[in-house]
């Protein structure tokens, strides 16, 4: 094509561009390939590198939000799938790929398997809420499923010995990891909930990769799990790893050592619960004997009433002293042991009745003494007597009489001149 | 009176009792219960002391039988 028109660089670059961003193809494309010579912009944040495969390669940028997003970290050597677009950068004339997201390879795969497998389960119903069973409060046998000689069985070995060491723990160890492990996890608790007497079951192991934890989402021990005829607790890797047998599971540990928390009541709260139901038992059957000595006072009291009443008792006391009769002699020492304790609580009672008698008798002698002719006297009054007998009218005594005048002090003798009544 | 076998029947059968003790009953029920719960508690606390963990191992692939290790 030999034509006038010359063009610049420029003009070259951007009509290139809007030739390649305007096919259909190139706009939403999925690449695969190994990724080399990865950067990322120490500022901008955006990611550059190389994807390629055994023959060709291709330049791919990633920006910084597109890339924030990953859940991994990209790295030299690793095989990918990458999707986005293709577009020229018309600085240096070379097309290249703007990502906008990257699945690892390996890892792509089973998360896809992972999540069809949870979605059909679940449509099954294996993981409904109404499926669940309460773990039993105060297990006497707890079955646990994992590797032997792992960190996360000694954690929770540890843990239950300490907070519930009442259980007796029966372990079947099985391969948690590799070729065959869902099948050796399966076979251990099959084998437990068979013959193991559990009263729950712990089904786990310690943290690692998705591809360490893999055995866990596996659909036959999916189905073991649900089958199991004993509550099942899973108890896989970390906080943040979800796996089927967590879904498929009666509850769902985060951690091995949160499991051993979960199935297992803390020893000293058990121990006070006891003590206060034993507490409480006790009180209630005391305040029945309590009442039942209380009816027998009363029976005794209505004996001493007169005949027509005791008639109408009889047969009430005849049903009391017949029970009474049948009771055992060691339910009599009970009684007895109570009516003891009844009475001497009562002569305490009694005792601190008597104490606050005489605190008010010295108060009321205190009050008697300030209001006593003696005291009186001290205050300036006089008493006056005249033939031994003290004068308290004026007609009492006639002009000649001896008067006897006590003060405080003493006695003055004298003798009545005369004397006037008042009129009223 | 049926004979406690765990912790948690015997438990449960004390609550029961605590119950009944605070409602209605004859003094002969509250006496026969009372002794009930006597030997509950008795039985509840033999297995709360005695305590320490066991630890038994079972063959997954069938032939273990549960002795302890």
């Amino acid at each position: 094509m030999l034509n006038a028109t010359v063009l610049t660089v420029t003009q070259l670059n951007r009509y290139v561009k809007s030739m390649l961003d305007s096919d259909q193809h190139l706009q939403g494309v999925l690449v695969q390939g190994e990724i080399s010579n990865f950067t990322r912009h120490y500022k901008s944040g955006h990611c550059y590198f190389t994807l390629k495969d055994g023959q060709a390669a291709v330049k791919a940028v990633m920006f910084r939000g597109n890339a924030a997003a990953l859940r991994f970290a990209p790295a030299d050597g690793m095989r990918v799938t990458a999707s986005g677009s293709v577009s020229l950068y018309e600085r240096d004339g070379s097309y290249q790929l703007y990502v906008t997201d990257l699945q690892p390879d390996g890892v792509g795969a089973l998360y896809l398997a992972y999540e069809q497998l949870k979605n059909k389960l679940a449509k099954e119903g294996l993981f409904d809420q109404a499926r669940k069973r309460p773990l039993p409060a105060y297990p006497q046998r707890i079955g646990i499923v994992t590797s032997q000689g792992a960190a996360a069985l000694q954690d929770m070995l540890n843990i239950l010995s300490r907070r519930w060491p009442v259980a007796t723990v029966v372990l079947c160890p099985a391969k948690v990891q590799g070729e065959g492990a869902a099948a050796s996890i399966g076979a251990a608790l099959r084998a437990l909930d068979a013959r193991g007497g559990c009263d729950v079951i712990i089904v786990g192991r310690g943290g690692g990769s998705m591809e360490d934890l893999w055995a866990f989402n596996d659909e036959a021990l999916a189905r073991t799990i649900a089958a199991s005829a004993t509550p099942v607790v899973s108890a896989v890797g970390h906080e943040t790893d979800f796996t089927i047998a967590d879904f498929a599971a009666d509850l769902r540990a985060p951690t091995p050592s949160a499991a051993a928390e979960l199935v297992a009541p803390k020893w000293e709260d058990v121990r006070y619960g006891l003590d206060a139901l034993a507490g409480r038992c006790q009180q209630l059957a005391l305040d029945r004997l309590e009442g039942w000595a209380r009816r027998l006072r009363q029976a005794e009291a209505r004996l001493a009433t007169p005949r027509g009443l005791l008639e109408q008792q009889a047969q009430r006391v005849a049903f009391l002293a017949g029970a009474a009769r049948e009771r055992t002699a060691r339910r009599l020492w009970e009684a007895r042991v109570e009516l003891d304790r009844l009475d001497r609580e009562a002569r305490d009672r009694m005792g601190q009745k008597l104490e606050q008698a005489a605190g008010r008798l010295e108060r009321l002698a205190a009050l008697a003494q300030e209001r006593s002719p003696m005291t009186v006297l001290s205050r300036g009054y006089a008493l006056a007597f005249s033939r031994g007998r003290a004068v308290t009218s004026a007609g009492q005594v006639r002009p000649g009489d001896p008067l006897e005048t006590r003060v405080r002090d003493g006695v003055i003798f004298s003798q009545v001149t005369g004397g006037e009544e008042r009129q009223e | 009176m049926t004979k406690p076998t765990t912790l948690e029947s015997a438990i449960k059968r004390l609550e029961e009792i605590v119950a009944q003790l605070g409602g209605e009953i004859s003094v002969d029920d509250s006496i026969k219960l009372y002794g009930e719960a006597v030997k509950l508690v008795e039985f509840a606390d033999k297995k709360l002391e005695a305590a320490r963990l066991k630890v038994e191992k079972l063959d997954g692939e069938g032939n273990g039988d549960g002795k302890p290790v």
